[in-house]
C-alpha cells in the first residue's frame, strides 16, 4: 500500500511514465515556482477528489460514474479557485485561466476512475499524496529547466519552448530507461 | 424505482450538495475577505489610489442627494472631483473604479479598486497603459477607449462606468461645465 508513494513519484510518475495532465505541464512552466504552485494546486485538488469519491463510490450508481466524478472535482476546484484568488490574488493572476482547468485535467479524473472508485479510503490517499508529489515534482522540473535555459535561449519562456522542453526530458528519459534495459 | 431514474436522482442530489458547499464557500471566503481588508486599512491605504488618480492633499467627502464623491482640494485651492463608480463587466462582481478629473470635468487619472474580470483576459484591461487612454478625455466631448480584444465586455465596462462618473459629475456641477 505504502508502494503507491514511491510508485506516484517514480515507476508511475504521471507527467513523465503516465503522460496525464500534460497541458498546465506545457501552459504554465514558464517559471519554476508558477509550475510549483500549480501542481501544489493540482496535488490538493487530486488529494481531495481520491478521498472524497472513494468514501462515496458505493453511493455513485454506475450509469453517472464520470458525471459524479466531475461534479466532486469541480467542487473543489472551484473551492480552490475562490480561495486563491481572494488570498493569493497576484499568484491567481500569474496563473491565470489553468487554475479553474485544473477541472479538466486528466490526472484527477483518471485517478478517481482506476483507483479511487475502486480502493478503500487509506490506499486511495495514498495513491493522491503519490501522484500529487510525482506531479508536482516534474511540473516543477520542467518549470525549472525551462526557466535556466530560457536565460541563454530566450524560446524557452515562449510557448513553443514547453515543447522543446518536454520533449528533450522524455528524450533524455528514454536513454536512461535503454542504459536501464542493457544492464538488465 | 428504475435505475435510470435512480441514477438521475443521485446525480442530481450530488449536484445539490455541491451547490449548497459552494454557495457556503464563497459567503464565507468573501467574509473573511472584507473583514481583512477593513481590520488592516489605514487612511494611507484610502489615500494612495485617490492620489493615483489625481493631485492633492485634500479630498473632502460630500453628499448631494443620493450622489457622494469627493472634491479634491491641493493648497487650499479646488481642482477637482474623484467619484466611486460600479459597472457591469464579464464576471459576476461589478468593476468599480475611481475616476479623478478636473473642475473642467477632464478625467485626471481612472484607478480600478475592484474588479471580478477574468485573470489575464479581461483582466489586461485594467492595465496602467489602458487606463491611462482615459486621462485628458471630457470635458464635453465623447470619452471613448480603445478596449482589448477578446475582453469586450471587461473593456465596456470600464468605459461604461468612467462615462458614468464623469456624466453624474456633470449632472452635480451643472452649467458650469460647458
Amino acid at each position: 500500500m505504502l508502494s503507491r508513494i514511491p510508485k506516484g513519484l517514480f515507476g508511475e510518475n504521471p507527467v513523465f511514465r503516465l503522460l496525464l495532465g500534460l497541458c498546465p505541464v506545457l501552459g504554465v512552466t514558464t517559471t519554476a515556482f508558477n509550475g510549483f504552485a500549480l501542481g501544489a494546486a493540482t496535488a490538493l485538488v487530486l488529494l481531495l477528489s481520491n478521498l472524497t469519491v472513494s468514501l462515496v463510490k458505493s453511493l455513485i450508481p454506475g450509469a453517472v460514474r464520470i458525471p459524479a466524478f466531475l461534479v466532486i472535482i469541480a467542487t473543489y476546484v472551484s473551492i480552490v479557485d475562490l480561495v486563491m484568488k481572494t488570498f493569493a490574488g497576484a499568484l491567481y493572476q500569474a496563473l491565470g485561466v489553468f487554475v479553474p482547468l485544473i477541472v479538466v485535467n486528466c490526472l484527477i479524473l483518471g485517478r478517481a476512475d482506476a483507483f479511487a472508485s475502486r480502493e478503500g479510503v487509506f490506499p486511495s490517499i495514498l495513491d493522491a499524496v503519490g501522484m500529487g508529489l510525482g506531479f508536482t515534482l516534474s511540473i516543477t522540473l520542467v518549470g525549472g529547466v525551462r526557466q535556466i535555459l530560457s536565460s541563454w535561449f530566450p524560446i524557452f519562456g515562449m510557448p513553443p519552448g514547453a515543447f522543446l522542453a518536454l520533449g528533450l526530458l522524455f528524450a533524455a528519459m528514454a536513454v536512461q530507461d535503454g542504459r536501464a534495459a542493457d544492464k538488465a | 424505482m428504475n435505475e435510470r431514474l435512480k441514477a438521475a436522482l443521485a446525480l442530481i442530489l450530488l449536484v445539490l450538495v455541491s451547490a449548497g458547499i459552494l454557495a457556503g464557500t464563497n459567503t464565507a471566503v468573501h467574509r473573511i475577505a472584507v473583514h481583512l481588508a477593513t481590520a488592516g486599512l489605514q487612511l494611507e491605504d484610502l489615500v494612495a489610489p485617490f492620489s493615483s488618480v489625481i493631485g492633492g492633499d485634500q479630498f473632502a467627502k460630500v453628499r448631494e442627494g443620493d450622489v457622494e464623491y469627493r472634491k479634491v482640494f491641493r493648497e487650499g485651492e479646488h481642482v477637482g472631483y474623484i467619484i466611486e463608480v460600479s459597472s457591469e463587466g464579464y464576471g459576476f462582481d461589478p468593476i468599480v473604479l475611481i475616476v479623478g478629473a478636473g473642475t473642467d470635468l477632464v478625467v485626471t487619472g481612472v484607478a480600478v479598486l475592484s474588479h471580478d474580470e477574468t485573470p489575464g483576459l479581461g483582466g489586461r484591461v485594467f492595465s496602467e497603459e489602458n487606463l491611462a487612454q482615459f486621462t485628458g478625455q471630457g470635458g464635453g466631448a465623447e470619452i471613448r477607449f480603445d478596449g482589448v480584444s477578446g475582453a469586450t465586455y471587461s473593456s465596456s465596462g470600464v468605459l461604461s462606468g468612467v462615462r458614468k462618473g464623469i456624466g453624474t459629475l456633470a449632472g452635480i456641477t451643472g452649467p458650469r461645465q460647458e
